[in-house]
């Protein structure tokens, strides 16, 4: 705790920020380009979504009161800009949510970067059925590893209810791959 | 040594290029867990030294002179901004006086007055298109006007 508030400290100092930014960057880069992928799917999406989430992080360091932990803000800034990413898409295409989502999943086949075989598209098109809640739960626990109270920061619901959220998906994801 | 002697005695061996393979799965395997997770669970890939890449691009984006130049120019900006407005408001200004200059009143006042004649002219001797216009109260009234000027009078 007290290793990170120096961190912060070091990250609005004019005189450190830079070097504490490019340790900020090295350490969460990965994470938070993973955390995008889950969501956008595809990789030049995630890479657009990931550039503007740092560029808003970057932004946005002056004014990080600390409240939460650095990481849970940025996770939230780097969902939030995912999910402002698919509205302008969906927006910008004139479609629904449900005709997007399909739209993607076909993209996915043949995106380059996709390398996955039957059955992990399958298990995307499984996530991919859920409601939206229940999707980015399941994808912030079981790939992410996130503690349910980080998760419950991150998309400010109640911890009792993503617990719940948690297990229905699980169940869903195993009913279609049943099928 | 040990492991030699087992190779040797027991005459195991192992695939060309085993070992250079086997080193490049062990670093793969340190890599943060999230990352092989989202690779091998998911089968999503990025391109090659993308993160690399990625985070040059990204230090570029937020590097600290573009924001010294923003700040630099944003005192500048305020100023012309100020100047804009004031001349934006003169303009406005200038205009509405102008409006109500006397002469620019006569004129306007005068060229009406010219259009509105020649539509009452127009519209006076347009009794059809007159009687569009009239209230069917005052219809009886005017037809009556109408018969005894132009029926009566020019007989």
């Amino acid at each position: 705790m007290i290793e990170e508030s120096l961190f912060i400290q070091n990250l609005k100092d004019p005189k450190t920020k830079e070097k504490a930014f490019t340790k900020l960057l090295d350490q969460y880069q990965q994470r938070l380009y993973w955390h995008i992928r889950k969501i956008v799917l595809l990789h030049e999406d995630a890479n657009d979504v990931l550039q503007n989430t740092f560029i808003k992080i970057h932004k946005g360091l002056p004014k990080f009161k600390g409240d939460s932990a650095l990481h849970t803000w940025m996770y939230r800034i780097a969902y939030n800009e995912s999910l402002s990413f698919l509205n302008k898409k969906q927006k910008m295409l004139k479609i629904s949510s449900e005709e997007l989502t399909t739209k993607i999943l076909g993209e996915l086949k043949e995106d380059v970067y996709f390398e996955g075989n039957k059955i992990q598209y399958q298990l995307q098109q499984a996530i991919n059925t859920l409601p939206t809640k229940q999707k980015r739960v399941f994808q912030m626990r079981y790939y992410d590893e996130l503690k349910f109270s980080e998760i419950s920061e991150i998309l400010e619901t109640s911890q009792g209810a993503l617990k719940a959220s948690y297990h229905i998906a699980k169940k869903k994801i195993e009913a279609f791959l049943k099928q | 040594m040990k492991k030699n002697t087992i190779y040797n005695k027991e005459g195991f061996s192992v695939p060309n290029g085993y070992f250079k393979e086997n080193k490049t799965a062990i670093l793969k395997s340190t890599e943060p867990t999230i990352t092989n997770k989202s690779k091998t669970d998911l089968g999503f890939s990025t391109p090659n030294k993308y993160f690399a890449n990625s985070e040059t691009t990204i230090l570029k984006s937020v590097k600290p002179s573009n924001t010294s130049i923003f700040y630099k120019y944003k005192s500048t900006f305020k100023y012309g901004l100020a100047i804009a407005a004031s001349i934006l408001l003169l303009i406005v200004i200038s205009t509405n006086f102008s409006s109500l200059n006397p002469n620019t009143k006569i004129v306007t006042t005068l060229s009406k007055k010219t259009e509105t004649n020649l539509d009452s002219t127009l519209f006076y001797k347009n009794d059809p298109l007159l009687s569009i216009y009239l209230d069917d109260n005052y219809s009886e009234e005017y037809l009556d006007e109408f018969a005894l000027e132009d029926l009566v009078f020019s007989e």
